[in-house]
């Protein structure tokens, strides 16, 4: 009797909720999000409705909810499609590290006010990879268990040691004979030194360009110094020089400093009179260099204002029917529209860092990221991984220092983020907060974080609100 | 149901001089009178039933891409807008479709759709009819339409994939994303969730699936939202249809429930089939023509009525499009009033 009288008062519950996270937005309204990166809108009444048991079933909002996998009235699917998702999303933490960044040389043929690299400076003796440690550092790429990988020749100016270049690449080809894994190479490059014999090669064996562009002339000139010459005037020669006889098209890294920031329109502009099809706005890394000098810096909130006004210009341009995008927002917005991992590196969880992206130093050194890798000049070694020609590539792998990037970086275990409806599409990076604070752990409400939801926050409203062209360029962004 | 074979079934081997001459495996020849009143496109090789009181039915067209093996007349869900006529399996059934199977030679099943009812109600009986078909012909290119269902037991899922080998394209109804549109639609508390399992089981053994989502009053404003969720959920699949409305039987009754004119729901249409093929899904529009279409979805059209069911009104005498229009279903009770020639292609 007592029993049947519990059964009758417990109210049953007509759904469950799903785990999700939520933010009220300056509208009024709720903006929640699952664990896989499911999402929807809420008015304030049917969000009070939702969490107060009372939603109605069969409303527009129930339907909605449901259709979101945000509640659920089933034993098993909205569970299991969650679930797929999400490993979906996270496969890439069983696939090993894509990218390797091998550092060729610390020297440069130029000097950039910014330079994070902390490259030493045209006629300085710089060190240079021996062929011995590059033979090591391509057997250790190779034994890395990704299929698909790419190596990623950086400095200083890798040019300057372009016959160790050469030889690795033709080494890591013959490796990948037995080891039959799909390899892309980069060319880090400032183009400066390009010559016949170098177009000839990355033709023939597909190498993929990346190089900096800031602007048109005055601003390009402004923080990047190639003694005797205009730093531009010979980028742009050169660019049309390799384009000319390549069928890959260079893409080019823009660095924001407080010289650009405020005209990115002019910016944006100049890349798509050299033919680009977008631009990818990313903050200044205030590492190295670029630390020392405080009129290159700018806060969060300029940059965010900056970048906003950046896409609303952009998205203006594409509705003049020129198809050209930036990278980040295309990046967040792949993660919001599919649950597929995108291969960056960065901005993700766990961290790419250690994970997905291995950094070679010229003798051989390991590192999680270059920021780590620059810390370690500068006397913390806390952050080498170990060495390619002491240890496995597994060891490296399995080293301290990968697993606390790791375990720091796992939002549901992260204050702040594990109550952040926009950490599904997000990430940390420990290796930042180590910088900042010496330990992994982040925090939240770094400026870091504000600039990351504002950014978020914005490409949700604008899918929300978008009309039907507004949605077919933000969709296209993700093609 | 009687135990007596009170039909015949069997292949056209000539037509000549007003008679068709039957053979059947396991049975004797038959001559029949081919007359006015026959069906008239019975060609040689077709396979055609005989009743009891000499109607004849074309079973299997030799030169058809469209052929249909109805496994069973029993379904598992009471869909608002299904056309097909809901009637009991007889023991005849039964026996047709085995006389059937015994007269297909390699040649016949290239194409083979089998549908029901629900096939996969019959667990053993559609694993069999897989095998055997492929046994005759293992090229040939079988569609399993299904609600998918049955497929939420993992190991009936394998059964299936294992049996139609490659060869099978598993296509999959899903009425909307909504779990609440869905079982409205389909009459069935749960099915969703009985669905989507499906779905993710024959995902996990390699499926090879289709979705099919027929156009309705019930789920049309959310088709952006439909592909949303199969970019989201349901990614591995491998095509998507978007079909029209075929207003017969269940569907017919249901019209005005079910039915609302194409031109309402086009610019919907549009956004889910781009918004799908941003995510490299690619999908198609069936059972609509020409001029119910925005000339932006044309590229996505497939003329997939069967030959025998498509007609036309005679206002298309006078349309541009018509020679490749997939044309209206003969067997709906009514045809939209959007439905006028194309003078112009620009």
């Amino acid at each position: 009797m007592l029993e049947n009288q519990n059964a009758n008062t417990q109210k049953q519950s007509a759904y469950t909720l799903m785990p999700f996270s939520f933010e009220l937005l300056s509208s009024g309204d709720y903006f929640l999000s699952g664990l896989a990166g499911d999402f929807a809108f809420l008015s304030k009444n049917d969000f009070y409705a939702l969490v107060s048991d009372s939603l109605v079933i069969g409303s527009k909002a129930f339907i909605e909810l449901e259709a979101k996998k945000l509640i659920t009235r089933g034993k098993a699917a909205a569970r299991m499609m969650t679930a797929s998702a999400l490993l979906s999303r996270k496969m890439f933490t069983f696939s090993g590290p894509r990218l390797h960044i091998v550092v060729m040389t610390r020297g440069c043929n130029s000097h950039c006010d910014y330079c994070h690299a902390s490259s030493y400076s045209p006629g300085e003796k710089a060190p240079q990879m021996t062929i011995d440690i590059a033979k090591s550092v391509a057997k250790a790429i190779m034994s890395s268990p990704s299929r698909e990988i790419t190596v990623e020749f950086q400095g200083g100016e890798p040019v300057l040691s372009w016959d160790t270049v050469r030889f690795m690449i033709e080494y890591m080809r013959m490796l990948n004979i037995k080891a039959a894994k799909q390899i892309s190479f980069v060319l880090c490059t400032n183009l400066l030194m390009l010559n016949q014999e170098m177009v000839e090669y990355i033709s023939k064996r597909g190498i993929e360009v990346s190089t900096s562009l800031d602007g048109p002339a005055d601003l390009h000139d402004r923080h990047r110094h190639f003694p005797l010459a205009s730093a531009h005037e010979l980028f742009i020669k050169n660019l049309q020089f390799l384009e000319s006889e390549t069928s890959k098209k260079a893409s080019p890294l823009l660095t924001v400093t407080r010289t650009n920031l405020f005209q990115l329109r002019r910016v944006i502009d100049h890349y798509i009179e050299l033919g680009r099809n977008g631009i990818f706005i990313r903050p200044l890394n205030l590492f190295g260099r670029a630390a020392l000098d405080n009129t290159l810096g700018y806060s969060a909130e300029e940059f965010i204002e900056a970048y906003i006004d950046a896409l609303e210009y952009i998205l203006e341009i594409n509705k003049r029917g020129i198809e050209f995008r930036e990278f980040m927002a295309a990046l967040l917005l792949r993660r919001i529209l599919t649950p597929f991992d995108d291969g960056f590196v960065d901005l993700k969880f766990p961290a790419g860092a250690g994970l997905s992206v291995l950094v070679y130093d010229v003798n051989g050194d390991v590192y999680p990221s270059d920021e780590a890798r620059m810390m370690a000049a500068s006397g913390d070694t806390r952050l080498k991984m170990g060495n390619v020609q002491q240890m496995s590539l597994k060891d490296i792998r399995n080293s301290e220092i990968a697993r606390s990037i790791f375990k720091s970086s796992i939002p549901w275990l992260i204050p702040g983020c594990s109550s952040c409806p926009y950490s599904p599409y997000c990430g940390v990076d420990p290796i930042r907060v180590y910088s900042e604070t010496g330990d992994f752990m982040p925090f939240s409400e770094s400026s870091e974080c504000q600039k990351n939801r504002t950014i978020l926050r914005w490409l949700f409203d604008k899918l929300r609100k978008a009309d039907q062209n507004t949605e077919r360029i933000l969709y296209s962004w993700i093609a | 149901m009687r135990a007596e074979q009170d039909f015949y079934v069997g292949k056209v081997r000539a037509i000549k001089n007003g008679i068709i001459t039957l053979a059947s495996k396991g049975a004797s020849k038959k001559r029949i009178p081919f007359s006015a009143e026959r069906p008239v496109s019975i060609e040689n090789g077709d396979i055609v039933l005989l009743t009891e009181t000499d109607d004849v039915h074309v079973l299997w067209r030799s030169h058809s891409k469209d052929n249909v093996i109805i496994i069973t007349n029993a379904c598992n869900q009471m869909c608002r807008y299904c056309p097909q006529p809901r009637t009991a399996d007889t023991f005849s059934n039964v026996a047709i479709n085995r006389a059937l199977l015994s007269n297909l030679e390699k040649k016949d099943i290239s194409f083979v759709t089998i549908t029901g009812g629900e096939p996969t109600l019959m667990h053993s009986a559609l694993i069999d009819l897989l095998k055997q078909l492929l046994k005759k012909n293992p090229l040939a290119s079988i569609a399993l339409l299904t609600n998918g269902m049955e497929f939420d037991d993992m190991s009936f899922a394998y059964e299936i994939v294992k049996a139609g080998k490659s060869q099978t394209r598993i296509c999959v109804s899903l009425h909307s994303d909504s779990p609440f549109i869905h079982d409205s639609i389909t009459g069935v508390p749960g099915s969703f969730e009985r669905t989507a399992l499906g779905l993710l089981n024959l995902h996990r053994t390699g499926a090879d699936i289709e979705l099919r989502v027929v156009l309705n009053r019930l789920n049309f404003e959310r088709l952006p939202d439909i592909a949303f969720s199969i970019g989201m959920n349901f990614p591995f699949v491998s095509h998507v249809a978007f079909m029209g409305l075929e207003l017969h039987a269940t569907a017919a009754y249901n019209a005005k429930e079910v039915w609302v004119d194409p031109p309402a729901y086009m610019n919907q249409l549009k956004r889910a089939i781009y918004q799908l093929q941003c995510r490299k899904i690619p999908s198609s529009i069936y059972n609509l023509p020409y001029c119910l279409v925005s000339k932006s979805l044309w590229a996505y059209m497939r003329d997939s009525i069967s030959g025998w069911k498509k007609t036309f009104l005679p206002l298309c005498d006078s349309c541009l499009m018509k020679a490749t229009c997939p044309g209206l279903f003969m067997t709906s009770i009514f045809q939209s009033p959007s439905i006028r020639p194309i003078k112009t292609i620009l």
